[in-house]
């Protein structure tokens, strides 16, 4: 072997090694964690890794990204072959790969993504450098700069490569098929240094050949594992609809939830390796806005090196959460995010939703949330309500006869669904029932309903809270008593579809309630938008309203219902204009995830709510912030207050809006 | 050490209370029972001293069936035995008697500290904790906020609040009675699973009543308070109802 | 008519006697009256001198005089009450239903084998017999109890009458006597009294708070709300969104993320009554509120409402308050 093999054997040799040792470690690390099913619905796990692995849907929400990181993909995946070429051509001088036919237009491919892939490198380091997105600077510019001239150093030295070949011997070197590296071909010869392409060939062939395996060596011990991982990570991301949780696992019973990084399952602690660090969860993160020490991007980050950490400071042994007990090696509450960063979450979901490697943060802080509950380590407002739904089935420490309290006013009758059979089981909610700025929006509800002539009963005192946010505050145990308690309660009754006007409750019975007799769920704007179209539901006017739009986390987000309230909306003949963040992009109101029963949680000091009316004040002409659902009403109606917005935003259900243009 | 625990079942005023035909008590099948506040803090404090000292703490549930209830959500957050003192509804909320009840058991089991709260919501009487310490000639202290024990078992020193925020610092020889006012964190919060888990192990030793039993008083007549579901709105301008209010504060001792 | 003698056990702290202890002489002195019983104002102390030109409600007023009776150690007070209280031949002993009184209860019922009545909140005597007025669970029922002879003692609740009416225009006798055991060896041994550290107001532990909410528009109108305030006795507290504007800092929040407070009096002022903050005081013991919205909330957990103008009211009332206290 020449010197020149040598040394390239020494190359090749060298950087896989640290490549292989570092998938290796990575991969050990991730095995701590607890087994999780990954062949279930193997066609939808496919269809997944397709669409979004390798077409990468999401990161098209924004358009530039979207474009610039497919140009940089494509060029990897198809360069891949032509390093084999180009690596085998050290050994074997003039080495081509054996595709017969195929090589023409695999050159004239690789030859186009190269160019590409340089285009989209440089719109990369223009975003970093000059447009400066706030999501991309959470974490410093240097190693991401630094990566990305590596990658343009790659790419250029490939097409410069190309077209020393091309100036030697333009038919050896395939230039009809390589029209980029041909036209820089032509300008060197053009520029009179033809003369340069001798020496600027091998050149060039060191210069790729060490950048691209300097690259190998060094990149899986950056955020750009996610080009091994995120496809992974993409195919075993759950199948199942966001809005269902898993069950405590019975062997875990005694210590339910995270912990430590043992007590995550293989799949969540992958996600650390998948993650990008693009920001975009923490950037939409509403906790995160409001001061709060949530910070998805960081949580991953440092789980990330929770999960390669032994003996560091993370796993100190006596160092423990609040009470003192054990602890295992790589305590999440000191290592990765602290208690009261837990608590401030919402649940909104932006964070999953807007994560393009489909990583998902927000089971991790449910598994710690069950952790902390599991031991008492509670918010103190928490308890209270807890507590009080624990013992009266609602959270508002109210007796049960309380529940049907709004159903006595006015001229209102409200079938009972367990004794008559109905078409529609209106599970009411707690805040409709129980809340006195909601309940005349329940009696709304009913008077429409009743003059479009749905059949409808509920359930009276033996409708207990749903559960939704019971489950997403850790307490399993009684979100389970909850839920086998209103399932029974609904099994003895005759109904086909449940209807509902509090997302969260929707949420829960469609998606984690036992389905006994095959009805649907709905919210009631996907009910009134049924009844408008079959025109059982019609209106004697149209409401002169310039109004905006709240799409609730969990009616949105989570179980993707954006448009029947629109069309709603639309019926009424308002004028909708738009939030500037809209639809999946919608900031959360603050109360979901049991934050409406919490304490003050630290550092806040912008609560949601408030930025979301100053949003929504801000549109020109907009008088009205239409919302479609309790909390929103809720929340919204305080902020308004707080914010002295009174005479300028009014707050106002649908179900309003409908029973106005009735 | 042994520390002894005693939770009341009274009735829980969020339900709406009945009176019942004889007007003088209230209908038993209309109450929901729920174990007293102060007692709640009671067991808090044993807890916490459990935690201190390696005591062992007996949680003795009174009252109805619910008491059982209670005595598993006891064990869920850390009480090592349960006992079960079944009282009938009608004697309910007489402290008097109730001390003569546990009286036997109290003495016999041998407790270095017996805790209770300082009142019962459902109380007419004295205090449960000050009768019981009578009858069992040991120390007592009430409104207490905060317990020390000597390392030893033998005192205890205790902070009872007085009036205008005061405190009184005070030591006893064990063993004593303390009537509780307030842990010093509050009642903790138990997971339901886990009382679900202590309700499905739970081995409770019921007591019965000893054949002496002292028999206190009972009210004559109970009604439920005029509290109209709104407010007595007071008529008139501001002078006018300045002057109302003024009246009624004065009426009321307040002004 | 067989007299009888009505013996009012006074609280007194710091060489002062407590408002209860006026209030329960205002209670027994009407009693007494009504029946042609004679009333003794009990003292125990370890200087009479406080106590001897004080105008008090009472026919006789005797001080337990003894140097281990300077400390409120309810042992003391416990074994000394029983032998006095048969020295006196008291029908009915009146203690306050405080953290002093309530100490006693247990121990004086049964050392002179006399049922104890808590929760008074009135009293009156029919004949020999005494009925008493008790109010129990939360305050929501009434309980009325009836004892004919013997020896009773009750609890009287705070606020249950008038202070003023515990006073009157001549000085009874007063009568200086031993203490009647040795208290020597008592079960509890007191410490010491820790008096409070004067920091920021704790709104937990006034009895009187006017509580103010966005209804009263503008932190310029702060200034006369605390003289109001101050006029009543009391402290201001306030809603989260008045908090949240920075008009008064977070210790004064009441409410669901804030405090829980049960004064005795809550004037709640342009407060809508939305439940997060009525979760924090709708125990008080009078709930009185203002505001412009004959809807508002607030007025399903006030026992008192008023639909004029907050800022309208405030400083008639801190005036009228002004006149009915220069008038005692």
């Amino acid at each position: 072997m020449s010197l020149d093999q040598i040394l390239l054997t020494g190359i090749l040799g060298v950087s896989t090694l640290f490549f292989l040792v570092r998938v290796l470690t990575i991969v050990r690390g991730v095995r701590k964690g607890l087994p999780e099913k990954w062949w279930d619905h193997f066609g939808v796990r496919v269809k997944n890794v397709v669409l979004d692995g390798i077409f990468q849907r999401k990161i098209y929400r924004e358009r530039p990204a979207g474009i610039l990181h497919a140009f940089i993909f494509w060029a990897f995946a198809l360069l891949f072959f032509s390093v084999v070429e180009i690596v085998a051509a050290g050994y074997i001088p003039g080495y081509t790969l054996p595709l017969g036919p195929l090589n023409g237009p695999l050159s004239l491919g690789q030859d186009l993504v190269a160019a590409l892939g340089i285009v989209g490198v440089l719109m990369a380091v223009y975003r970093r450098t000059v447009s400066k997105p706030r999501r991309l600077m959470h974490e410093g510019n240097r190693a991401a700069i630094v990566m990305l001239l590596f990658i343009l150093t790659i790419l250029v030295s490939f097409l410069l490569y190309n077209a020393a070949r091309i100036v030697q011997d333009a038919g050896a070197a395939m230039a009809g098929w390589r029209p980029v590296s041909g036209l820089l071909a032509t300008a060197l010869s053009a520029a009179g240094w033809a003369g340069i392409a001798p020496g600027l060939e091998p050149a060039m062939w060191w210069v790729h050949v060490l950048s691209l395996f300097t690259f190998l060596a060094w990149f899986p011990y950056t955020k750009h594992s996610h080009i091994v991982f995120a496809v992974f990570n993409v195919f075993f991301r759950k199948p199942e609809s966001p809005g269902a949780m898993r069950p405590v696992p019975p062997e875990r019973a005694a210590s339910p939830g995270a912990g430590s990084v043992r007590d995550l399952t293989w799949v969540s602690l992958l996600n650390a390796f998948a993650c990008t660090e693009c920001g975009r969860c923490t950037d939409n993160c509403p906790a995160h806005e409001s001061g709060a020490a949530m910070d998805p991007m960081h949580l991953m980050m440092r789980l990330r090196d929770a999960v390669l950490a032994r003996g560091g400071a993370a796993s100190r042994p006596g160092a423990s959460a609040a009470d003192g007990g054990t602890t295992s090696e790589g305590d999440l509450f000191l290592a990765v995010h602290s208690p009261d960063a837990i608590w401030s979450c919402m649940t909104c979901y932006a964070c999953v939703d807007g994560c393009p490697v489909f990583n998902n943060h927000l089971s991790k802080i449910l598994e710690m949330r069950r952790h902390l509950t599991a031991r008492g380590e509670i918010n103190a407002g928490l308890q209270g309500a807890l507590e009080s739904l624990s013992r009266y089935g609602n959270s508002f420490k109210a007796t049960p006869k309380a529940r049907t309290k709004w159903t006595r006013a006015g001229s209102l009758a409200i079938r009972d669904v367990r004794e008559d059979p109905v078409d529609f089981l209106w599970f009411v909610g707690d805040y409709a029932s129980y809340d006195a700025r909601c309940q005349g929006l329940t009696e709304h509800t009913a008077r429409v309903f009743g003059h479009a002539g749905v059949s409808f009963g509920i359930l009276h005192e033996d409708e207990w809270n749903a559960g939704n946010d019971v489950r997403r505050v850790g307490e399993e145990g009684l979100f389970e008593t909850l839920r086998d308690h209103n399932a029974e309660a609904m099994k003895a009754c005759t109904f086909h579809d449940i209807v509902t006007t509090d997302p969260h409750t929707y949420n829960t019975l469609k998606n984690e309630y036992p389905h006994t007799n095959g009805g649907r769920v709905l919210h009631y704007t996907e009910l009134l938008d049924e009844l408008i179209r079959s025109g059982r539901l019609q209106f004697s006017r149209r409401l002169p309203y310039r109004i905006t739009y709240h799409d609730p986390c969990y009616l949105g987000r989570y179980n993707g219902v954006y448009d029947a309230p629109r069309r709603v909306l639309a019926a009424l003949g308002v004028e909708l204009v738009e939030m500037p963040r809209n639809r999946w992009k919608s900031f959360c109101c603050g109360a979901g995830g049991g934050r409406i029963w919490m304490e003050e949680i630290p550092g806040e000091t912008q609560r949601p709510a408030d930025m979301r009316v100053k949003e929504a004040a801000a549109l020109d002409g907009v008088t009205v912030l239409a919302v479609a659902c309790p909390k929103d009403y809720v929340m919204f109606t305080d902020a308004v207050k707080a914010a002295g917005l009174e005479g300028s935003l009014q707050i106002r259900d649908i179900i309003e809006l409908v029973e106005e243009a009735l | 050490m042994k520390i002894a625990v005693i939770l009341r079942q009274v009735p829980d005023v969020v339900e709406e209370l009945v009176i019942a035909e004889d007007g003088r008590s209230l209908a038993e099948d209309e109450v929901m029972d729920i174990t007293n506040e102060a007692d709640e803090h009671a067991l808090e404090e044993a807890l916490i001293l459990k935690a201190r000292h390696a005591a062992t703490v007996t949680a003795v549930g009174v009252g109805g069936n619910e008491a059982k209830d209670a005595l598993a959500a006891a064990v869920a957050k850390g009480a090592d035995d349960a006992i079960f003192v079944p009282i009938p509804f009608k004697h309910r909320g007489d402290n008097v008697r109730l001390a003569s009840v546990l009286s036997p058991a109290m003495k016999s089991g041998g407790y270095d500290l017996i805790l209770t709260g300082i009142w019962a919501a459902d109380q007419l009487d004295a205090g449960l904790a000050g009768l019981l310490s009578m009858r069992l000639s040991i120390p007592y202290v009430g409104g207490v906020t905060s317990i020390s024990l000597e390392p030893d078992g033998t005192k205890g020193i205790v902070r009872k609040e007085f009036p205008g925020g005061r405190l009184g610092v005070m030591e006893t020889s064990l063993p004593a009675v303390y009537g509780i006012q307030s842990a010093e964190q509050p009642p903790r919060y138990v997971p339901v699973s886990r009382v679900v888990q202590a309700k499905r192990t739970l081995r409770v030793k019921e007591q019965s009543e000893p054949p002496e039993v002292v028999v206190g008083m009972r009210a004559a007549k109970l009604i439920k308070s005029s509290s109209a579901a709104k407010a007595e709105m007071l008529p008139g301008d501001a002078t006018q109802v300045a002057e109302q209010l003024v009246r009624i504060l004065r009426e009321r001792g307040i002004a | 008519m067989i007299q009888r003698e009505v013996v009012v056990v006074a609280e007194h702290m710091a060489g002062e006697l407590s408002d209860i202890t006026l209030e329960m002489l205002a209670g027994a002195h009407e009693l007494a009256r009504s029946v042609g019983w004679h009333l003794t104002c009990l003292i125990l102390a370890d200087d009479p001198k406080p106590f001897e030109a004080l105008p008090l409600a009472a026919d006789k007023v005797v001080v337990i005089k003894d140097s281990s009776l300077g400390a409120p150690n309810p042992a003391a007070y416990a074994r000394v009450l029983p032998h006095i209280l048969k020295d006196l031949s008291a029908r009915l002993v009146f203690l306050g239903n405080t953290s002093i009184g309530v100490d006693l209860a247990g121990p004086l019922s049964y050392a002179l084998g006399a049922p104890a009545i808590s929760g008074c909140v009135g009293i009156r005597a029919e004949g020999d017999r005494i009925v008493v007025t008790s109010r129990i669970c939360g305050g929501k029922l009434v309980a009325q109890t009836e004892q004919g002879e013997g020896l009773a003692i009750v609890l009287v609740m705070p606020g249950s009458f008038h202070r003023e009416l515990g006073m009157r225009d001549e000085v009874p006798p007063l009568e200086v006597r031993p203490v009647p055991t040795a208290l020597d060896s008592l079960p509890v041994r007191f410490v010491e009294l820790i008096e409070p550290k004067m920091e920021a107001v704790d709104v937990r532990k006034i009895p009187i708070l006017v509580g103010i909410g966005r209804g009263v528009q503008s932190k310029d109108n702060l200034p006369s709300l605390e003289i109001l305030a101050k006029e009543l006795g009391g402290a201001l507290c306030a809603t989260r969104p008045v908090v949240d504007q920075g008009w008064l800092p977070r210790t004064r929040q009441v409410g669901r993320s804030g405090m829980t407070v049960k004064p005795r009096l809550y004037l709640a002022l342009g407060v809508s009554g939305a439940p997060e903050h009525t979760e924090g005081m709708k125990e008080s013991g009078l709930i009185v509120a203002v505001n412009k919205d004959p809807e508002a909330p607030i007025f399903d957990i006030a026992h008192y409402g008023a639909t004029v103008d907050v800022l309208e009211l405030v400083p008639i009332l801190t005036e009228k308050i002004k006149e009915a206290k220069g008038s005692q």
